[in-house]
């Protein structure tokens, strides 16, 4: 760790005296004050009975405050980590550095956070002195450790993850960064929070997963290990191919995959025989599903640069073209989810036939919403401003129905929206002992509107090719190149 | 083994073609003025061979490495200094130089003596221990150039690096890089100011609309340029006379004429100039001064500019 030289470099800024005496004391003088607090309520107060029901309390604040530090600190020093290296005009030094990308990945969550660390290091000391006052078992002290590591490491590898696809102009977090965060890291805090009535009952809360009673900090910490180890090889490929896909075809269906087994062990012991938690199942995971695509999407200069290649052999060039395209990785991604959805069917006893009819309903939906997505892609070399329309459709096609139900006081459009089909789905399968919904109109529907945005994406990948045909000849070489280059 | 070798190299932006099909190789110890107007392509050229950008097309190869597959090799070899940049503002001139020296993997115990020469080489040392935020642009120019020499690379690539300098500030720049220039270092150096250059290129590449329209040893293409060569004549009296003798002769032309002296464009060959004074001296015109003016880049980049432009337009035309 010593000799990465991204961590030499935080070191000599954040370890100058003066700066680390600032924090040093500010961090003191906090801890003091809530020491200071305590033993108050105990000598005081009344609001203690005892020294270890002082050191106790004492005990859950030291973790909060280790929670601010770690969560809070940590993770906008990394979100900030590229913010600050172009707003230096040092990032074109930065992307030379002859390192590879996963050491300038580690250097930076570990560099920038020095004093995070530092100041954590020394938290997590006074939290020993006080569990050991407090009697708190070294178990329980292990499980709340564990869980802080896995929930810094993925708060920190998605915070830097969304510092790469900020654009200089943006000087705050992206949205995509938001959206990242609130997706990935939320979940696990509502986690948290659900499974403790109250701080001191964390390490003892249990959750059954695939069957099995397991500590519930110890699962989340997992995971969220494992999707920080995920984000983690996400940001070193950024760092790698700036600007490229987040995922690799491979990666894509990997995540997708994972990603449903882990939600499956939540739901595996719900299953048996309960239709409703099947739904839920699938619900849940085609939420998750849903974002994997932004993650592998390629945008109109890719496919310019692949219509380059292809366009030599103009007879082959569409078929090739189209099988590099998005919706091909995307199809694979959510036919991994449809084998998910249908094998566990037969544990929560929906028939099968209604079981697959629901579920090609559901993708289809996603259909719709993906060929918005690769029409936006490929025409929005054509109109920067594209991106506003396709997502005005976007909202329409999922809100239109309720409206036009909430007008006409009626509940057959629900069925044509996303969210009305699901709900249709759970009321079904929640109402009738024999469930048989059948989604017939939705599917029709979202078919006819995944053929004609088909058609569109189809006709701008030729577009393109033809384009690229003419531009290997030399016609089309703008004298303005090199302004938007430069 | 060229330095840098490039075929066909191509970087397109969508529809734009900002580096269009250009070849050249570039050889140890040349200095490579890379010039053309604004949006010509420069910037993007130099960032392709940095491997900050991927080629749409062509190879390229630095000191025998491939741009696309070997960059990490490429980026411990090559210094590049891009158009508008800075370097770390929260550490001291000394600090940053150490951080650099130990990302390119300097050998630790050779490290700190790395640092003092780059400082003393662009005469920053007694600012050594300051903060790069409290520097002005000039120094921080200076100090990218120290920055680039730490890790002593094969090859400088420089984006306009006077840009922004006030003019004693160009000047010190100008000094290290003929410095560098006398050092044999391999140097490719874009700029749009023409002045910056001159002096110690030894090669001119210039890009318009994308490709590279001419590329040569600036003796080459001076040559190949050169219509006429501009000769400066030094009289005792008789400018009048002298200037009379000198437009009987249908090639010469005189294009300023002062109390001591004229200044001619003549034709290009060397015999033809030592006639033109013989023909003075004949005549009892007594010549103090004969001497032939050096074209400057800034002539030297309009002349060539024209060309190519007549040539653009005669293809369009095509």
């Amino acid at each position: 760790m010593t000799r990465n030289p991204m961590v030499f470099r935080y070191a000599c800024s954040l370890f100058r005296p003066r700066h680390l005496a600032v924090n040093m004391i500010i961090y003191a003088v906090s801890i003091g004050i809530l020491a200071l607090f305590n033993l108050a309520g105990l000598m005081h107060g009344g609001m203690f009975k005892s020294v270890t029901e002082c050191a106790t309390a004492l005990f859950y604040e030291l973790f909060v405050v280790q929670m601010l530090i770690l969560l809070i600190w940590g993770g906008f020093n990394s979100a900030m980590a590229l913010q600050d290296e172009r707003a230096d005009k040092s990032y074109d030094f930065f992307r030379l550095f002859p390192i590879s990308a996963a050491d300038k990945a580690w250097g930076i969550l570990v560099g920038r956070n020095l004093v995070v660390l530092l100041m954590a290091c020394m938290t997590a000391v006074l939290m020993l002195i006080a569990g050991a006052v407090a009697s708190i078992s070294l178990r329980a002290q292990a499980l709340l450790a564990y869980g802080i590591v896995g929930f810094t490491a993925l708060f920190w590898t998605v915070s830097l993850l969304s510092s790469t696809r900020v654009t200089p102009r943006r000087a705050r977090m992206s949205p995509l960064g938001w959206i990242l965060v609130v997706l990935f890291v939320f979940p696990w805090m509502m986690g948290i929070l659900s499974a403790s009535v109250g701080l001191a009952k964390l390490p003892e809360a249990q959750w059954t997963y695939f069957g099995i009673d397991v500590s519930a900090m110890a699962l989340l910490g997992t995971l969220s290990l494992y999707f920080a180890a995920w984000t983690f090889t996400g940001v070193a490929r950024l760092f790698t191919i700036e600007r490229g896909p987040l995922f690799t075809p491979g990666g894509a269906i990997g995540f997708a995959a994972g990603e449903c087994l882990i939600a499956l062990g939540f739901f595996w012991h719900l299953l048996p025989d309960s239709p409703a938690a099947l739904i839920g199942f699938w619900l849940a995971t085609s939420i998750f599903t849903f974002f994997i695509p932004c993650g592998c999407i390629r945008t109109y200069d890719m496919y310019m640069e692949l219509g380059r290649r292809l366009s030599q052999d103009r007879q082959l060039a569409l078929p090739r073209l189209l099988s590099y395209a998005s919706p091909v990785v995307w199809g694979q991604v959510w036919l991994v989810w449809a084998a998910f959805a249908l094998l566990v069917t037969g544990r929560s006893g929906l028939p099968l036939d209604i079981a697959t009819q629901w579920c090609i309903c559901a993708l289809s939906f996603v259909a719709v919403v993906l060929v918005i997505l690769e029409l936006y892609a490929v025409y929005e070399g054509s109109n920067s401003k594209l991106k506003f329309l396709f997502g005005f459709v976007a909202v329409l096609y999922f809100l239109l129905p309720l409206l036009i139900a909430a007008m006409t006081a009626s509940e057959a459009p629900v069925d044509y929206s996303y969210f009305g089909f699901w709900t249709r789905c759970f009321t079904n399968v929640k109402q009738s002992p024999q469930p048989g919904y059948s989604a017939w109109g939705p599917l029709g529907m979202n078919i006819l509107l995944t053929l004609v945005g088909g058609w569109l994406v189809c006709a701008r990948y030729e577009q393109i090719i033809r384009e690229r045909g003419a531009m290997q000849g030399g016609t089309m070489p703008s004298a303005d190149a090199g302004q938007r280059a430069t | 083994m060229p330095v840098i070798e490039t075929s066909d190299l191509r970087k397109e932006f969508g529809r734009l073609v900002a580096v269009n099909n250009v070849s050249f190789s570039v050889e140890a110890g040349q200095v490579v003025g890379l010039i053309g107007p604004n949006g010509a392509g420069k910037t993007t050229l130099l960032r392709v061979l940095a491997t900050l950008m991927d080629p749409t097309d062509g190879n390229a190869q630095i000191l025998g490495h491939d741009i696309r597959f070997d960059r990490l090799n490429i980026r411990r070899k090559i210094g590049y200094l891009p158009d508008f940049f800075n370097l770390y503002s929260d550490l001291t001139l000394r600090e940053c130089l150490d951080f650099l020296a130990r990302a390119y993997d300097m050998n630790p115990f050779e490290i700190q003596d790395k640092v003092e020469h780059a400082l003393e080489f662009v005469e920053l040392v007694d600012k050594g221990d300051d903060l790069v935020r409290h520097l002005s642009r000039g120094m921080v120019q200076r100090l990218g150039l120290a920055a680039l020499m730490v890790h002593e690379p094969d090859l400088f690539l420089l984006d306009e690096p006077a840009s922004g300098l006030d003019p004693k500030a160009r000047i010190q720049l100008r000094t290290i890089l003929s410095h560098l220039s006398r050092e044999g270092r391999t140097i490719v150096i874009s700029s749009h100011i023409l002045t910056e250059l001159s002096g110690f290129c030894t090669h001119i590449a210039l890009m318009h609309n994308g490709r590279l329209a001419v590329f040569g040893s600036v003796a080459d293409i001076e040559r190949r340029t050169m219509i006429a060569r501009r000769v400066s004549i030094g009289l005792l009296g008789e400018v009048e006379r002298a200037r009379k003798i000198l437009e009987t002769s249908p090639d010469v032309h005189v294009l300023q004429s002062t109390a001591d002296g004229l200044t001619i464009e003549a034709p290009g060959a060397p015999d033809e100039l030592a006639a033109i004074n013989t023909r003075l001296v004949q005549a009892g015109v007594r010549v103090v001064r004969f001497c032939e003016e050096k074209t400057g880049l800034e002539e030297l980049f309009l002349k060539i500019s024209a060309q190519v432009e007549s040539a653009d337009q005669l293809e369009k035309k095509a």
